[in-house]
């Protein structure tokens, strides 16, 4: 398994390179203020979720799955090597957060440092949310038709939320309804979400690891 | 021991029927499963590998289920499925980490036999390299049994010639077994001990090599003599304009039963041509 795993990231070599650079570039401008750690961590998070089409997509442009179901691993562990691929490229970018968020509380202080943690937080378990209904389809339906079909059903739960929205006031009633966000409300807060977020990320992630499981066993390749 | 057998192997897709398919594959041998394009000769490999789940039968690999026979077995396919994104040493890390008994130096070694530099590009390779690179991946785990899926298509005379060399050399060991669908007969004439003849899901023909070639025949006649023979006798005919021709199953008795028609050798291509072409009888 961890030679799947291996192969998983020597093929994003040539993107994580890409990524790195981008990095780069980001950390510099956020330093410079033209934007906010937490549009640069955001970004990332965002990246980092959407690493596995890209390895999927790999496997089909190789015509890889028929070999790998031939190799002496079974689709069990074939299926785990790619929610692990997963799971690092997420604990890479939750340390990376943590970095920007210790940065920020050094150079401007603790409510803007507690603002990009929760800030990250929140992409971080979105990753990890998404990755729990689309690997699923993926393995159900391939890489680009999942796609589509993601798309399509995010659009559509933005749609349900700003129709649910809309009557009620849109942001102004959000800004009503939600708590002011004073120092050490804040940092109780933003505990509470980095733990509902690792939390969502393990416990959407397991029950979707075992439905790909039952799908990929099934799957002619 | 035996290296393969499959005993009524069955496979159903809406527009095709594999089976039921009955092979076995002695120790120390070379079988070579031809057939026409689309007669199911991957879709057999690929139930063999449990890449495709087979409706009915059993296999059994080096006297195991597949399953458990896997990291004994070298599976080569009709084309690389390495990623164009890595090298010959990334395939030594990634694959010493899936097979128990990987040796990085045999794996070098033959790097080095074939002429494949370690660090190029596998995108760099030629269609030749890169089924060098598969036929070293596969071997570099000292496999019992090699499952080779055109291995040899597409590549040079000189290249096929080190690559059945190398088939040969395998099965030197009797405790080897090697199974090779290829569409170049040729190949197989040289190397292989047994054919299996795979026509529209079905084996058609399947036994000893040389015996096959020793044994079947092509009768060239005239309608008029054709019309003479038992159609007992003969196993196809195809009929043109300017000639009759007919299959012969076993050519020594035929020939003491029709001392004045003449039957010569035929090769696995013509084989398959009666086969295909011609009307069975």
């Amino acid at each position: 398994m961890t030679g799947l795993i291996l192969k998983d990231f020597l093929c994003l070599r040539k993107v994580l390179k890409s990524y790195l650079i981008v990095l780069v570039i980001y950390v510099a401008l956020t330093v410079a203020g033209v934007w906010s750690p937490a549009f640069t961590t955001g970004f990332f998070s965002v990246m980092a979720a959407m690493l596995p089409f890209t390895c999927f997509n790999m496997d089909y442009t190789a015509k890889w799955e028929p070999y790998g179901a031939a190799l002496p691993v079974s689709r069990n562990k074939t299926v785990a090597a790619r929610y692990l691929t997963l799971l690092i490229t997420l604990g890479a970018v939750a340390v990376l957060e943590l970095a920007t968020a210790v940065a920020v509380w050094l150079t401007d202080g603790l409510e803007a440092a507690l603002s990009s943690l929760l800030a990250s937080c929140l992409c971080l378990g979105m990753g990890a949310v998404l990755n729990a209904i689309i690997l699923p389809l993926i393995y159900r339906f391939g890489a680009e038709r999942a796609r589509i079909i993601f798309y399509a059903a995010f659009l559509g739960l933005i749609g349900l939320a700003v129709l649910w929205l809309v009557p009620l006031g849109g942001g102004e009633w959000l800004m009503e309804h939600l708590p002011p966000l004073e120092a050490e409300n804040a940092a109780a807060l933003i505990a509470a979400l980095l733990l509902l977020s690792v939390a969502v990320c393990f416990l959407l992630l397991i029950p979707s690891y075992f439905i790909s499981c039952a799908i990929y066993k099934k799957k002619e390749l | 021991m035996n290296s393969i057998e499959i005993r009524g192997l069955v496979k159903e897709y809406k527009d095709f029927t594999l089976g039921p398919v009955d092979l076995t594959l002695p120790g120390g041998a070379i079988l070579g499963l031809i057939g026409e394009n689309g007669a199911g000769k991957t879709t057999l490999m690929r139930c063999m590998l449990g890449v495709t789940v087979p409706n009915a039968g059993q296999v059994s690999l080096l006297g195991m289920p597949w399953e458990e026979a896997k990291a004994d077995v070298g599976v080569v396919m009709d084309d690389c499925f390495f990623y164009e994104q890595l090298r010959p040493k990334d395939v030594d890390s990634v694959l010493r980490r899936v097979y128990p008994t990987w040796d990085g130096g045999l794996f070098r070694e033959y790097l080095d036999k074939f002429a494949l530099p370690e660090k190029k590009l596998i995108k760099e390779f030629s269609r030749g390299m890169r089924m060098k690179l598969s036929l070293a991946s596969a071997l570099a785990h000292r496999p019992r049994l090699l499952l080779l899926d055109e291995a040899t298509a597409g590549l040079d005379p000189v290249v096929r010639d080190e690559i059945l060399d190398e088939f040969l050399g395998f099965v030197s060991d009797e405790d080897h077994g090697i199974l090779i669908s290829s569409h170049i007969t040729s190949d197989l004439e040289k190397a292989a001990d047994y054919i299996a003849y795979l026509h529209h899901g079905k084996i058609a023909l399947c036994g000893e090599k040389d015996r096959l070639l020793e044994t079947y025949g092509r009768l060239a006649c005239t309608r008029e003599d054709l019309a003479a023979v038992d159609r007992g006798d003969l196993v196809a005919v195809r009929r043109s304009q300017y000639a009759t021709e007919g299959l012969v199953k076993d050519r020594a008795a035929f020939a003491r039963k029709y001392p004045g028609l003449t039957v010569e050798p035929v090769s696995l291509d013509e084989i398959m041509v009666f086969m295909e072409k011609g009307e069975r009888l």
